[in-house]
């Protein structure tokens, strides 16, 4: 089976500091999925290793089945839109879809202007003069019109208002439906994946915490509360991933396939956004008992 | 590939033209003066104030010919080619970020390289190869009179080209590995600055003098016709005294008693009074203009390409180290 996207103990450091690291993950093609993390976790790192414009200091990434390192064969096939705005300023949006064309063999023209049009942005302004909202949706016409297999987004609402964050998030969901398309989006913003995205991996400051189908999260984290001294029980049999405690009362977020017998434990779902923002938060408290090894196995299921 | 490397480069492309054009111009009036000026006396007279000029006067009523400017002007256009087009190419996309842009499109960031350095400096070879026909045709009516060839060695022949795909590709290596614009182009002028300085006063030395060290007749006639040499078109490399006993003379200065703040035309005249007085000989060494003027050339074209080459090759290992 061919991943959009594998790594395999992939690593990247600036000086003595490991901006990625020990990072192996398997994500499957046709999949959208979310890339989330603090400021400063290494999405950006792992988005650029797997475009090639960062070469990994240990371990493989490969994309499409295609080594990142060799760009001339994996580029055609990308889409990247970056999180700094990246386009030439002193060009118009005409000139960078001419650039477009002249540098992809796979362009569509047809494509770019309809998704030009639609966004009713204006082709004789410099891109310069635009707004960040605007350059942002001009940078994801560029990526869409090369008719990519797999396409990386990083923070790409960082700039944008509601309203053009909607309409983005329509064109990229119709693009998924009309074509095969691998998409790989990171924030910061758990709410800004949470309706687009239907895997999520969870990167701390330099590693893999989680990487899974939203299903999966959703099916096997829950929280339960209960009286205090059975606490220690729970976590013997559960991966306890955040737990506080408020008097005789224990509330833990876990993660596992048991089902928890015991009655004195009340059960609840819990949201995708307090999944997330539990691993984020366990960083913090070293309840780091997970291998992420582990879960990669399981988005492979 | 090619339409964006012309979108980039359309302004600098122009200026480049209008300063070729221009220049070209003043060339070919300075030639054309100089041979009228030759018509009407003597070249000797070039030299003295109230003759015709022998050539364009930038400054009236000055020895300021243009071929003074020239001199000093057009080795610092591979400075500038070093500095503007060379040492910003990669900075300025790291600084705008737009290489994230570029080298995410279908082309691998090496081969955008490649097609970078080859357009631009060909564009460069081919503007500094018309120039350098200009100034070597230019150059050869200069010889017909008394000028020293020598002096316009580093502006024409095939060294002005290799100095200026040295200095693009200096410029180059130096954006690549300091990723930061203007400390790329201080440091690429810096550089640049030492390589030329090195270029005029090394160039001599680069082949064995053509000449044994030889006694030095010329300055004991009347007229000065240049300054040394018994044919003007030669270059002295090396120059010793020697007393009548072939004994020879370490300190020149101290033998003739001339004081060290002298001014050159006054120590001239006491280093011939001297050498009249004392029956001092002197001796020097000669690179002949007949035997040496073009395998110099080449050979310093030769070392300049050289030295291209490895910068370029620095410069995609530094690229490669870092991204493939």
């Amino acid at each position: 089976m061919i991943y959009a996207l594998e790594t395999n103990q992939l690593g990247k450091r600036y000086g003595k500091r490991w901006a990625l690291h020990n990072c192996t993950l398997h994500i499957p093609q046709g999949c959208i999925a979310g890339l989330i993390g603090l400021n400063g976790a290494g999405k950006t790192t792992l988005l650029h290793l797997a475009v090639g414009l960062l070469k990994p200091t240990e371990g493989t990434i490969d994309v499409l089945g295609t080594s990142s390192r060799n760009p001339a064969a994996l580029l055609p096939h990308i889409g990247f839109v970056s999180q700094e705005r990246s386009l030439y300023r002193h060009f118009t949006i005409g000139d960078t879809l001419i650039m477009g064309k002249k540098l992809n063999p796979s362009w569509d023209e047809t494509h770019a202007h309809r998704l030009i049009e639609r966004l009713k942005l204006p082709c004789q302004q410099l891109v310069g003069r635009l707004s960040g909202g605007q350059q942002a949706q001009v940078a994801l016409v560029m990526a869409l019109a090369k008719r990519p297999e797999i396409l990386f987004l990083d923070e790409p609402f960082a700039h944008v208002d509601p309203l053009v964050k909607r309409e983005l998030t329509k064109i990229l969901m119709e693009t998924a439906v009309e074509q095969p398309l691998t998409v790989v989006v990171s924030s910061h913003i758990v709410s800004d994946l949470e309706n687009i995205c239907d895997h999520f991996i969870i990167l701390t400051p330099s590693q893999v915490k989680l990487a899974e189908s939203t299903e999966q999260m959703g099916e096997l984290h829950k929280r339960l509360i209960g009286p205090r001294e059975s606490f220690e029980s729970i976590a013997r049999s559960h991966t306890v991933i955040q737990a506080s405690h408020t008097g005789r009362q224990s509330i833990a977020l876990v993660r596992t396939r048991l089902p928890v017998t015991d009655p004195v434990w009340q059960i609840e779902d819990v949201s995708l956004e307090e999944i997330v923002l539990a691993y984020l938060a366990s960083h913090e408290n070293a309840h780091t008992p997970l291998q992420p090894v582990q879960f990669m196995k399981e988005v492979i299921r | 590939m090619i339409w964006l490397i012309w979108r980039q480069y359309r302004v600098a492309m122009g200026m480049g033209m209008v300063v070729l054009v221009a220049l070209s111009l003043v060339f070919v009036m300075d030639a054309h003066a100089l041979n009228a000026a030759l018509q009407q006396h003597h070249f000797t007279q070039c030299f003295s104030p109230d003759a015709l000029p022998c050539g364009i006067m930038i400054v009236p009523n000055t020895t300021w010919q243009w071929r003074t400017i020239a001199g000093m002007v057009l080795p610092l256009l591979p400075l500038v080619v070093g500095v503007f087009l060379g040492a910003p190419l990669l900075p300025r996309e790291y600084d705008q970020h737009t290489h994230l842009f570029a080298w995410t499109q279908s082309m691998s960031p090496t081969r955008w390289l490649s097609v970078k350095l080859v357009m631009i400096g060909g564009a460069t070879l081919i503007g500094f190869g018309l120039l350098s026909c200009v100034t070597t045709w230019w150059g050869f009516v200069q010889d017909n009179i008394a000028f020293s060839p020598w002096d316009t060695f580093t502006i024409r022949g095939s060294v002005p080209v290799a100095t200026a795909l040295l200095g693009l590709m200096v410029g180059v290596m130096i954006g690549t590995f300091i990723r930061r614009t203007l400390p790329s182009m201080a440091l690429t002028l810096v550089l640049l600055l030492v390589i030329q300085a090195g270029i005029s006063i090394g160039y001599p030395y680069l082949l064995p003098p053509s000449s044994q060290l030889d006694y030095y007749h010329q300055i004991q006639q009347q007229h000065l016709v240049g300054k040394f040499g018994d044919n003007s078109q030669d270059l002295i490399v090396s120059q010793q005294y020697a007393e009548p006993d072939g004994k020879i003379i370490d300190d020149m200065n101290a033998y003739c008693g001339i004081a060290p703040n002298t001014g050159a035309g006054e120590y001239d005249q006491k280093v011939k009074q001297c050498v009249n007085e004392h029956q001092v000989k002197p001796l020097v060494a000669y690179q002949r203009f007949d035997e040496r003027f073009w395998p110099l050339q080449l050979v310093t074209t030769a070392l300049l390409l050289g030295l291209t080459v490895l910068v370029t090759a620095m410069t995609y290992w530094q690229l490669r180290r870092r991204m493939l």
